[in-house]
């Protein structure tokens, strides 16, 4: 049935999701290859490619790090941006599919599809405003993240393992896997002292996933945590042509055959 | 967005089908067009076959065609279940009129009704096929009302304009026809115009900023991209074209789907009145010709002086040239049908080449916001 689950007022409903520190993700992939890897053999499985070894590969992915430019002169800078699905509250893609195999667990949020019963009519895909969506065109039906439903409910792994690859696997810690339904929940208590975000907000379908900004950048030395001492230095540097005045032996030299 | 040619087909085919059965259930429940099964074998026949090819061809763009009855289940939410049950429905009202018009010719009020009810399911199956594109705010450029009525509009005009050729047989002179036609290709051109001026000025409002949250920092530019091949998503959402192309296939559209034809549906309903004139001046004429024998034969044979076998002689020259002038007017009417029938035929190829321009463009001109992550800055 791909009408959305009924809100419940009042009752706390389970919303589980990611947040993704956009302050420390460096761009590594790990999380995508580690998702590929994992849900190559998972509920999804196969994600196939296409031309695997040929000229142009191409292939069914949940999760990309996109990098972006922002600002402009000495205070823009490189923010690493990973997206996967972001299980929205009110998603298009399950409310446009035809067949009801695109769907959302009342249970806890995540937005599914039955591959059983997908025609491939791929407008899910098009509803999607994110790119969420991954045409498996091998098999002719659509997949998508599943948060990976196979691991965070998985007995037979320990407890510490049952999150998402991309959260298990991130180096940095850039990821975070909770209950956003639950105002107490730490992923919670982040978005709401970082400023948490939703992405295109202005369409309204309300993502789980939040992103947290990077944080204000420091310019300082003393806002890095280095020591003070080394502000006379980088305000000898800054002094220019007369730094080098009253140098001796070779560089004392250079400098009285250069100013000659 | 792509434009997948199974699409493109089953908008076209199946609109202007559509548009034809809605036709022909108003016209001949109104009384408009006669109650012969030829016509509404040949009628029925051709809008059926435009439906059903079209929505044939919209299950060979499905990864699994052979699922096809499940994409009914889903009427409460999606717009594309609700087109295919209204598809499915309108056959009811299709079959009711077919077997009516056809076998039961002579008794028209018992399927007369049948025509209103279809003309309605079509409005809405169209109606609905607009929906899909037009409930989407992922596509700016689709989402509004404009793109409904644009597709209401042209599945009237060519209905009309097939209607236009196939009536011709039943009524050689009918200037309801031709003034439908000319007003759908109106209705048409101006839900058109009336797109394209939004799809022009009505998007932007989403940007790559607000598409990472980003913007407090910045400009926001696609730095590195996150694969080095091509994928789904840039095949589909990202199709390119350039600007100046989408200009003249837009004059293209304007030319061969709406002028060409209206001049040719104008033309024809020219050399149709004409030849009506012809046909019924041409009885008269034989009428007198047929007159003008018969005297000159009771001259001739009543002729004695040689004074009046001379008149004799040219009444007989006088009754040849008029029935050669009534020959002559029966030639015309049925050169002048002739030539209506040809440019009406005619202004079928241009419309329906340049509504597949048209929908053609509908697809690659439409821009997903999903292309702000790769490095476009609006959508």
């Amino acid at each position: 049935m791909t009408s959305l689950p009924r809100q419940t007022d009042g009752g706390r409903r389970k919303k589980l999701g990611l947040v993704i520190d956009l302050d420390i993700c460096v761009g590594c992939h790990a999380c995508a290859v580690n998702c590929k890897e994992w849900n190559d053999g998972g509920h999804s499985a196969p994600l196939t490619d296409q031309e695997p070894y040929g000229k142009d590969v191409s292939g069914v992915w949940f999760n990309r790090i996109h990098s972006y430019e922002c600002g402009d002169g000495p205070t823009s800078r490189t923010v690493h941006f990973p997206k996967s699905c972001l299980h929205c509250e009110t998603p298009a893609c399950v409310t446009v599919c035809p067949t009801g195999a695109s769907y959302k667990r009342e249970e806890d949020g995540i937005v599914l599809v039955n591959a059983d019963t997908c025609i491939g009519c791929k407008l899910c895909s098009w509803a999607c405003p994110y790119g969420a969506r991954e045409y498996d065109q091998s098999d002719g039906v659509m997949k998508k993240c599943t948060l990976c439903i196979d691991r965070i409910y998985n007995e037979n792994l320990e407890e510490v393992d049952r999150v998402p690859a991309c959260v298990s696997t991130c180096p940095v810690s850039a990821r975070h896997f909770g209950d956003l339904g639950d105002p107490d929940s730490d992923v919670s208590h982040l978005v709401t002292e970082r400023g948490g975000f939703d992405l295109m907000a202005e369409l309204g379908y309300q993502p789980v996933n939040k992103y947290l900004p990077p944080r204000p950048r420091k310019d300082k030395s003393g806002a890095t945590g280095t020591g003070d001492a080394l502000t006379p230095l980088a305000e000898l540097a800054a002094a220019g042509s007369d730094s080098a005045a009253g140098a001796k032996g070779f560089l004392g030299w250079v400098d009285r055959m250069l100013s000659a | 967005m792509h434009p997948a040619y199974s699409v493109i087909f089953f908008t076209t085919a199946s609109g202007t089908g559509y548009g034809l059965l809605g036709l022909l259930g108003i016209l001949v429940a109104s009384g408009h067009l006669p109650a012969d099964p030829v016509l509404g074998l040949v009628g029925l026949g051709l809008a059926m076959a435009l439906i059903t090819g079209g929505l044939l061809s919209s299950m060979a763009h499905l990864g699994h065609p052979e699922r096809f009855l499940r994409a009914l289940t889903q009427w409460r939410s999606s717009w594309l279940s609700r087109e295919g049950v209204a598809s499915i429905l309108t056959y009811g009202p299709l079959a009711w009129l077919g077997i009516g018009w056809v076998f039961f010719a002579d008794a028209p009020e018992a399927w007369r009704l049948a025509g209103p009810i279809a003309a309605v399911l079509c409005l809405i199956t169209v109606w609905c096929t607009g929906m899909i594109y037009a409930s989407l705010p992922t596509v700016p450029q689709w989402h509004t009302v404009r793109t409904n009525w644009a597709y209401v509009a042209l599945a009237v005009a060519g209905g009309a304009l097939l209607l236009n050729v196939l009536r011709l047989p039943w009524a050689p002179f009918e200037p309801l026809f031709a003034i439908m036609a000319i007003v759908g290709l109106a209705l048409g051109w101006m839900a058109k115009e009336s797109y394209w001026r939004h799809a022009d000025s009505g998007t932007g409002r989403i940007t790559a900023e607000s598409a990472t949250g980003l913007g407090a920092l910045g400009k926001v530019r696609l730095f590195e991209s996150p694969h080095t091949q091509s994928s789904y998503l840039m095949q589909e959402m990202g199709y390119r074209l350039a600007r100046r192309h989408a200009t003249r296939l837009r004059t293209l559209v304007r030319v061969l789907l709406f002028a060409v034809p209206a001049i040719l549906v104008v033309v024809a309903a020219l050399f149709a009145n004409a030849a009506s004139g012809a046909a019924d001046r041409a009885p008269g004429l034989d009428q007198a010709a047929a007159q003008q024998r018969s005297a000159a034969l009771e001259l001739v044979a009543t002729a004695q002086t040689k004074e009046e076998e001379d008149r004799a002689a040219l009444a007989v020259v006088m009754a040849d040239a008029a029935e050669s002038a009534a020959a002559a007017e029966h030639a015309s009417a049925a050169n002048l049908r002739m030539l209506g029938i040809i440019a009406a035929l005619l202004a079928l190829f241009p419309a329906g080449l340049g509504l597949i321009v048209e929908r053609w463009l509908f697809f690659a001109e439409a821009k997903h916001v999903v292309t702000l992550y790769y490095g476009a800055e609006r959508a």
